[in-house]
């Protein structure tokens, strides 16, 4: 594996699985549907921008 | 449009004897605006999401997946595709159209059309905002931004020339350098000029049966903006990221099968994908810095569906499947918990006399319609609660999403007390006396249980 630069859209995504995993293992107590309404329009929010910001840096960096 | 491509006569670039002519007046230059026509190259349907995308700039894919959502979520997709088809005419053979561009930038769209969907959820947790509202405005900011583009003729990236372009007319000294440059320029090259039609697709003619030389054949000038080709990627070597992930997986199942046969561990569905989900989300976290596995978001994402489902839902698993029928007999044979996966459940309680005594019984079915027949004779207090479908107490009845009843139903001269707490994941919950007409509907409408009469 090489390493390369900062993928942000790779941190949002693995941060918020692990983070829904460790939730789930963690706590026995059942998730509200209106709980994951809120988690899912930050996760999405979050992972566009960082789409959005990444494929910024890319543009920018001629890679289109 | 006013200025229509010429004839093939027309078209054909200026004499050598004319240059002196043209150098002494300052000839126009212009390029004709192209019409908002439907394509017949690379249509899928009818071609209106392609004549968009040439006319406007925008890969005709970010067309198609917005006429398709807009279409999926509130309807007004399909009318203003099929709208879209009756108004926009279909590009003549002979007329000279702009390349369709294929440039999507795939993370740039897809994160936008994230941001709308999140900040569109957002809305609705917080404001109540209908989404209607939404695409209304939406379509309205289209509208106005695509009639304010024909007003202003500004706001368009550089596009391939639609029209003849008239040469500008080049002084004395650049035609002497020009002059020297042919020359050189001959030994190596082809003395073909090139033309308008060498900026559409490589390999793809404008229109079918169309040669791409009857399009423009007009000598283009160095001031015309060119589009170079895209110089292909460079292909990266493939990452052993993702194959680590996916054989971290496998071995966490295997060694979670292996455990549960010993006895060991007795973690449930929603355990084994919270493992995956961990081990995938570690991988892409891996992957932030070294590696490469973004495909793993997509598994990662049906996972996490998945894991949520399973805790958001109250899922009973628990019990046989198929038919199931309980008919206690009396008050020592009834049981306080009565469970079921999946198939329709019977619970008939109308044998038993109470004779003074309070009973609760819980009731639990994951998938199916679940009936429960009470004497005629004791107070019922009855608590339901259905996933997704009809529950229905003592004619009480409510439907759709996460729905909860309680009834406290009371006759008189009764025996005794009985409490139920009944719940369905996914379908009919009925819970009524013996003999009711709702009972003998309920078996009408595709209950298969055994029937009672009376």
């Amino acid at each position: 594996m090489k390493p390369h630069r900062f993928d942000p859209v790779s941190f949002i995504f693995g941060g918020a699985f692990v983070a829904l995993a460790v939730v789930a293992m963690v706590t026995n107590h059942r998730i509200g549907l209106h709980w994951v309404t809120w988690a899912g329009a930050g996760l999405l929010i979050a992972a566009g921008l960082a789409m959005v910001f990444g494929s910024r840096n890319r543009l920018r960096d001629g890679d289109r | 449009m006013t200025d229509q491509p010429q004839g093939p006569e027309e078209q054909e670039a200026p004499k050598q004897d004319e240059a002196p002519a043209a150098a002494s007046v300052q000839a126009p230059t212009y390029v004709e605006r192209p019409r908002l026509v439907r394509r017949p190259d690379r249509k899928l349907i009818a071609g209106v999401c392609t004549g968009l995308g040439a006319y406007t700039g925008i890969d005709p894919v970010a067309w198609r997946i917005g006429f398709v959502v807009l279409g999926l979520t509130t309807g007004i997709g399909f009318v203003a595709y099929i709208v879209a088809w009756l108004v926009m005419p279909m590009a003549r053979p002979d007329e000279a159209v702009p390349a369709v561009p294929h440039s999507l930038n795939a993370g740039r769209w897809v994160g936008i059309g994230a941001i709308t969907l999140g900040a569109l959820f957002l809305a609705h947790q917080i404001f109540g905002f209908h989404t209607s509202w939404f695409w209304g405005i939406v379509l309205i900011g289209l509208g106005v931004a695509l009639w304010g583009r024909d007003w202003s003729g500004s706001g368009r990236p550089p596009r391939p020339p639609t029209a003849p372009i008239v040469p500008t007319d080049p002084t004395p000294k650049d035609k002497d350098k020009g002059k020297d440059d042919d020359k050189n320029k001959e030994k190596d090259e082809p003395s073909t000029p090139p033309t308008a039609s060498t900026f559409f697709s490589p390999g793809n003619s404008p229109l079918p049966g169309m040669k791409p030389a009857e399009t423009a054949t007009a000598p283009i000038t160095a001031t015309q903006p060119i589009t170079r080709p895209r110089p292909p990627a460079e292909k990266r070597p493939p990452s052993i990221l993702g194959r680590l992930v996916v054989g971290a997986c496998a071995l966490a199942i295997g060694a979670m099968l292996l455990l549960r046969n010993l006895g060991v561990m007795h973690g449930g569905p929603k355990f084994v994908l919270a493992v995956l989900l961990a081990i995938i989300g570690a991988g892409l976290l891996l992957g932030t810095l070294w590696g490469r596995a973004r495909w793993l978001i997509f598994p990662g994402i049906v996972i996490a569906l998945m894991l949520t489902t399973v805790t958001a839902i109250p899922f009973n698993l628990r019990g046989g499947m198929g038919n199931q029928f309980y008919t206690p007999t009396s008050l020592a044979t009834l049981r306080t918990t009565y469970e079921h996966s999946a198939g329709p459940m019977q619970l008939d309680l109308s044998q038993l006399h109470f004779g003074g005594h309070h009973r609760t019984i819980n009731v639990r079915l994951g998938f199916g319609p679940l009936l429960v027949i009470v004497p005629k004779d004791v107070n019922v207090i009855a608590r339901g609660h259905v996933q997704g479908g009809p529950i229905d107490l003592f004619g009480h009845n409510n439907a759709g999403w996460d729905v909860s009843d309680a009834v406290d139903h009371r006759v008189q001269g009764a025996e005794g007390v009985l409490r139920i707490n009944a719940s369905v994941t996914f379908g009919p919950l009925l819970v009524d006396t013996a003999g009711s007409k709702r009972i003998a509907q309920f078996h009408v409408n595709g209950f298969h249980g055994p029937r009672r009469n009376g």
